[in-house]
């Protein structure tokens, strides 16, 4: 987030900056002036969609407030672009509509609030102010999530392969080195992330091995086993963090894993906070790679 | 596409169109992003690092980049993102609900990727003179 600091006098204030996107420069106005005397500092106004993208790169804002209806393009449709750009960006929809498809469909883009026009102060600030301390929450969230992660894949290397796990240590990183072979399976919806479950192909034949009760597999047998033992542990995963924030109607998905073979591969995420778990056992290691975008 | 347009590429060809078997062998550079919800599938983008560079140049507007550094690979993740984020929103338009998952961006020398089918469509896009191979494993 970046904040700008206002000296005045004694006090120091970090404002929030906002970018408005709305092809009414009334309107443009009008929130300008709900945002006054606030924590909130509009750093621009945009009057098309494509301003609005164009600005939201410029001045990488830390809220948008999209109108729907725009000159050149839908705002939900706004909304999404500058998602793809950055999936942490917190966009608010302020307009003159505000129906349950708006609502089910912003939701699903990743709007974050919806406030009617002609809005008031004290709803915008308060909307605001929900969305923004959440944000807090969720870096204390994703140290949760790691944990049903981390649990998943205990339980699973024990149940599947009746192996033992000697030692398990935890590392932060934004990078990864694939040892080998990698599972990478994406994650979507309330929130966004990856998984990579990653070992070197002499680990991989061995824990196949044991995953299958045999002496020798095939390459492709190695490789299947792994990527589906990679999907059981980010599905158990997911499915248990899925029930526990049921209520708050938070729902992560996952995509087909996709895999890599290649030793001293790079593996980057940017924008994407990344823990690294590994998992010792008389075999060798396993590392597994978990990372939520958004949060620091 | 209308994203290339958007980001300063003039101009954009479609290449060839074939079918791929089993693996996508990298050229240096694969950015991987999943697909999920009505339509389920992988997409591997494969460029060589060259071809990344000169792309992640022409998106800040020229800036010379020796190295893929970090905002470099920002950049390029950032591509493919609009890129794919662009397609999911077209299909969004037709009835489709499709969600995607960050990027991940693999760099090596000599690897290999497998996208969610064994079978899978590979789609030349040539922009301004740089190939990039598009891999989509669907189902």
């Amino acid at each position: 987030m970046q904040r700008v600091t206002i000296g005045a006098g004694d006090e120091i204030m970090n404002k929030i900056r906002v970018l408005i996107v709305d092809d009414s420069p009334f309107s443009q106005r009008l929130i300008k002036d709900a945002l006054a005397n606030s924590k909130y500092e509009v750093c621009g106004c945009a009057g098309t969609g494509g301003d609005g993208i164009n600005q939201y790169r410029t001045l990488r804002p830390d809220v948008v407030t999209m109108d729907l209806t725009l000159p050149d393009m839908d705002g939900l449709e706004c909304c999404r672009e500058i998602l793809t750009i950055n999936p942490a960006i917190k966009i608010v929809v302020v307009s003159a509509m505000k129906d349950e498809a708006i609502i089910t469909r912003g939701t699903a883009i990743g709007v974050k609030a919806f406030f009617q026009k002609p809005v008031k102060s004290e709803d915008l600030l308060s909307g605001l102010h929900n969305i923004i301390d959440a944000q807090q929450e969720g870096a204390a969230d994703k140290e949760h999530f790691l944990e049903y992660f981390i649990a998943a894949l205990k339980k699973n290397i024990v149940d599947m392969t009746g192996m033992d796990i000697i030692a398990m240590n935890h590392s932060a990183g934004p990078k990864s080195i694939s040892h080998g072979l990698a599972v990478i399976i994406g994650i979507t919806g309330s929130k966004q992330g990856r998984i990579m479950l990653d070992v070197s192909m002499s680990v991989a034949k061995e824990f196949a091995n044991k995953l299958l009760g045999t002496d020798s597999v095939s390459d492709e047998d190695v490789i299947n086993s792994i990527a589906e033992f990679a999907n059981i542990i980010a599905g158990h995963s997911i499915s248990q963090i899925n029930n526990l924030l049921r209520d708050q109607e938070f729902e992560i998905r996952l995509t087909p894993p996709s895999i890599l073979i290649g030793e001293s591969v790079a593996v980057i995420n940017p924008k994407m906070a990344s823990n690294t778990i590994t998992a010792q056992m008389d075999i060798g290691s396993l590392y597994m790679n978990v990372g939520f975008v958004g949060g620091k | 596409m209308t994203i290339m347009p958007q980001l300063g590429f003039q101009n954009i060809v479609k290449g060839k169109l074939s079918v791929g078997d089993q693996f996508v062998e990298s050229k240096g550079i694969t950015i991987l992003v999943g697909l999920t919800d009505q339509l389920r599938g992988n997409i591997a983008y494969n460029m060589t690092e060259q071809t990344a560079m000169q792309i992640a140049s022409k998106m800040m507007m020229g800036m010379p980049v020796a190295s893929l550094d970090d905002l470099a690979q920002s950049a390029i993740s950032e591509l493919t993102n609009m890129v794919t984020g662009n397609a999911a929103t077209s299909f969004e338009k037709e009835g489709l609900r499709v969600d995607i998952s960050p990027p991940s961006l693999v760099v090596g020398e000599q690897f290999r990727a497998k996208v969610s089918s064994t079978k899978f469509i590979i789609v030349e896009m040539v922009v301004d003179s740089l190939l990039i191979e598009l891999n989509i494993g669907l189902g």
